[in-house]
């Protein structure tokens, strides 16, 4: 070390990274269990016990804005291994938690999605946009006849709606993301700016599930994050295509379903369907394994199946043409996946760009070492 | 202090180094001493070292001049094979049930060893901790005290087989001698069951008891001792090849609420120990001794000091939480983070040494006596009744020998417990 490093513990910190998780952390004694039996960890630097001893002294920025905490993928060989119950993988999760309301621009939505009472208005916004579009396409009125959803809500409404939704998402994820990246830098100046290899290098560890497939503790999660992955990845290709139908084809929805877009759609909900409710019964059964959730877990976890379910209803009910079921479904559904996509870089839905940025961050940092 | 002989004798369980001193000391306080050793041996763990603390002697120097002072003593009288099946009463008035496993090579045995010649079955050698074999009759060392031969009963052919008792010229061997159970008054009773290594097959990861190259501390004593299984050569278990590079693995199961959430003590200094035994056996071996503290008490520090300044010898800050088998080169990989460099590492070796804690002996539980959570034996059992040594608490040879001494003496007097 060239010079001495002054800390300084923000004791706060601790006693809010403990009520986040991360109650065990002062367990921990150093003993280097935890790297030794990490299969995901690199070798220069590895993760977690400096994660370890920097939450014990409470050395905020250092955990914030460190990739490492973000390359953990919560196996839990580590917690499973430690000999204090220091467990540390729990540790890193509830740093990542905290984390999202730190990088959140603006911070306060970042602050509103750790906290219950703060669903209300996060939903109520949703259902009031929603609502107000609804009132001034048709009256709010079910339509007649077939049932064809643009007649509730026209495409160009609907579309205003979430491609403005998705821009804000886009924007705020990217001064987040900045923030981030801008943190990192400051504490471990990159030696090398990102480059193609690095991203592809990122992208690809994440499509294949590379890391997941090093976790031993938590395996099984691998099947199930896979799953939840494709799936969407399937349903949010549906999603273009059917505009990319509409604008430059013609073509309207309902697509039959014999539609290579509609069978498309109909195999990702299914599979995030399945994804979903395998983590969910996964987390139930084995608690000791797929390690504590935390509130951004639950609420994640929930809102997305809830989206999930309602669109397969939405579907169902339009197919089984019960118009008084359909149409709320559908409004209901809306109301989930607008919460999903605007709110995308303050939920736990965040840690896709986290962990995508952090993955790329140490992948140009280690390249020239 | 004008105290009358106790009337009967204090009984003391387990003839270790615990149990010999406490014995011994009894008796020249002017009690008798009874002895009761499960195993046809005295010594116990401490006879199986090679060299211990704290002058890295021999442990049969010391032994051996507690073995003098038993024979020369006519207050003291040893049961070897003796197990306590239960006790009663109350200070100055125990009764001690003793089960007495069969006599099957009595006192007249002059351990000439022609029996072992002729006895036709090979056994795994527990005194060596599995290295090697020896036959069913057999002389676990050749200082072994008393000195006779024993039986393996789970592994004699009995009467059909009868080889042994034909070649004996003594009429040592009995194969049809029975166990017997007796009763005996005590004064008071010494608890010094003592202590076994930990099992490092219950270590996930670490490869114990799958690659041969993968021993215990216990069972390097065996290995650099001259009367060991291979004696005192230091070679490669799995093949015989010259050792190369070392590596011990401290806190093995120690401070680890998955195994033994304690320390154990002696664990750190046994390996700077065996450290100097491999700079003797195989001087130009590297060795690296993986901790997570160094724990050196007291005056071992110049000790510690001594080995850390050994060029062939590497500290790393870091718990060794993994060991495969090497393909290539037929040892052992260890991975582990080196603290201190912030790094995650891997080394190979030919030999890892794991530094398991100890445990107190599976039959502490006998009598149903109180013990601690970990099976040790717990303060204050009842008056006349005391533990000593490893079966109280985990302490190496010197501060056994004390602890046995201030049992004795409570022994003899009644002291509270």
């Amino acid at each position: 070390m060239d010079k001495a490093e002054y800390l300084e513990p923000d004791l706060a910190f601790i006693a809010r990274l403990k009520r986040a998780g991360g109650e065990s952390v002062k367990k921990c004694f150093q003993c280097a269990t935890c790297v030794a039996v990490c299969d995901v960890t690199q070798s220069d630097k590895p993760f977690p016990r400096k994660e370890m001893i920097w939450a014990q002294w409470g050395l905020k920025d250092k955990l914030f804005y460190n990739a490492d905490v973000w390359l953990c993928h919560q196996c839990g060989d580590c917690t499973m291994h430690c000999p204090r119950g220091a467990n540390p993988s729990e540790v890193l999760a509830a740093v990542r938690s905290l984390s999202l309301a730190e990088h959140a621009v603006p911070g306060f939505l970042g602050n509103m999605h750790s906290s219950p009472a703060a669903l209300v208005p996060l939903f109520a916004f949703p259902i009031a946009v929603l609502l107000l579009a609804a009132m001034y396409a048709n009256g709010l009125a079910i339509p007649a006849g077939e049932i064809i959803y643009s007649r509730f809500f026209p495409l160009a409404v609907i579309d205003s709606i979430f491609i403005s939704a998705a821009l804000f998402a886009l924007i705020t994820s990217a001064l987040s993301v900045k923030k981030f990246w801008g943190g990192m830098k400051r504490n471990a100046p990159q030696k090398a700016a990102p480059d193609a290899a690095a991203v592809f290098g990122a992208l690809k560890d994440i499509l294949f599930h590379k890391k997941f497939a090093q976790c031993r503790a938590n395996k099984p999660r691998y099947t199930g994050h896979l799953l939840v992955f494709f799936g969407f990845l399937a349903l949010f290709a549906t999603t273009n295509l059917v505009m990319l139908y509409h604008y430059l084809l013609g073509r309207e929805t309902p697509l039959a379903l014999g539609d290579p877009v509609k069978l498309l759609g109909n195999a990702g909900a299914l599979a995030a369907f399945a994804g979903v409710s395998y983590i969910i019964a996964r987390r139930l059964a084995a608690p000791k394994e797929t390690g504590n959730a935390t509130y951004q877990d639950w609420t994640f976890i929930l809102i997305l199946y809830a989206a999930i379910i309602t669109g397969i209803l939405a579907e169902s009910a339009r197919l089984a043409n019960i118009p008084a079921a359909a149409y709320p479904v559908y409004f209901t559904h809306l109301v989930f996946v607008f919460f999903l996509i605007a709110y995308l870089p303050f939920s736990k839905f965040a840690h896709m760009l986290y962990r995508t940025a952090a993955m790329i961050y140490a992948a140009s940092n280690s390249k020239t070492s | 202090m004008a105290t009358p002989a106790p009337k009967y004798p204090v009984v003391v369980i387990g003839g270790g180094i615990a149990g010999i001193t406490a014995a011994v000391e009894a008796a020249e306080c002017g009690a008798k001493a009874v002895l009761l050793e499960k195993r046809a041996h005295l010594g116990g763990r401490v006879a199986r070292m090679h060299k211990y603390f704290p002058k890295l002697c021999a442990p049969y120097c010391g032994l051996e001049l507690n073995f003098r002072r038993i024979r020369e003593n006519p207050d003291i009288t040893v049961y070897a094979r003796a197990e306590v099946a239960g006790i009663s009463g109350q200070y100055g008035d125990f009764t001690v049930k003793v089960k007495l496993q069969p006599e099957m090579v009595n006192a007249k045995c002059t351990a000439c060893g022609k029996c072992a010649e002729a006895c036709p079955v090979e056994r795994q050698d527990h005194y060596n901790y599995g290295m090697g074999t020896t036959r069913a009759i057999y002389m676990p060392h050749p200082m072994a005290f008393p000195q006779w031969y024993n039986i393996s009963r789970k592994a004699c052919r009995g009467k059909e087989c009868n080889k042994c008792v034909e070649v004996c010229a003594y009429g040592a061997i009995d194969l049809d001698a029975r166990e017997t159970v007796f009763e005996m008054k005590a004064h008071s009773i010494v608890l010094a069951t003592g202590w076994d290594p930990y099992n490092g097959a219950k270590l996930q990861g670490l490869s114990f008891g799958v690659s041969p190259n993968v021993i215990s501390n216990v069972m390097m004593e065996r290995l650099a001792s001259p009367e060991g299984p291979t004696k005192g050569k230091l070679l490669r278990p799995s093949d015989g090849k010259e050792i190369r590079e070392v590596v011990f693995a401290q806190c093995a199961g120690s401070r680890d609420e998955n195994h033994l959430p304690y320390c154990s003590s002696v664990c750190c200094l046994a390996s700077l120990k065996h450290a100097a035994y491999v700079r003797e056996a195989a001087p130009d071996a590297n060795i690296s001794i993986y901790y997570i503290d160094i724990r050196t008490p007291g005056k071992y520090e110049r000790f510690y000091h001594k080995i850390a300044a050994d060029p062939k010898v590497t500290l790393i800050k870091g718990k060794i939480a993994k060991a495969e088998h090497d393909p290539e080169t037929g040892g052992v990989i260890v991975t582990a983070e080196d603290v201190l460099a912030g790094k995650k590492v891997t080394r190979r070796a030919d030999l890892l040494v794991i530094a398991t804690g100890m445990q107190p002996a599976a039959h502490n539980g006998i009598a149903g006596l109180k013990t601690d959570e970990q099976g040790f034996f717990a303060d204050g059992l009842a008056r006349g009744i005391y533990a000593a040594g490893a079966a109280r608490l985990p302490q190496d040879v010197s501060a056994t020998i004390m602890d046995a001494t201030a049992a004795a003496l409570k022994a003899v007097y009644g002291g509270r417990p």
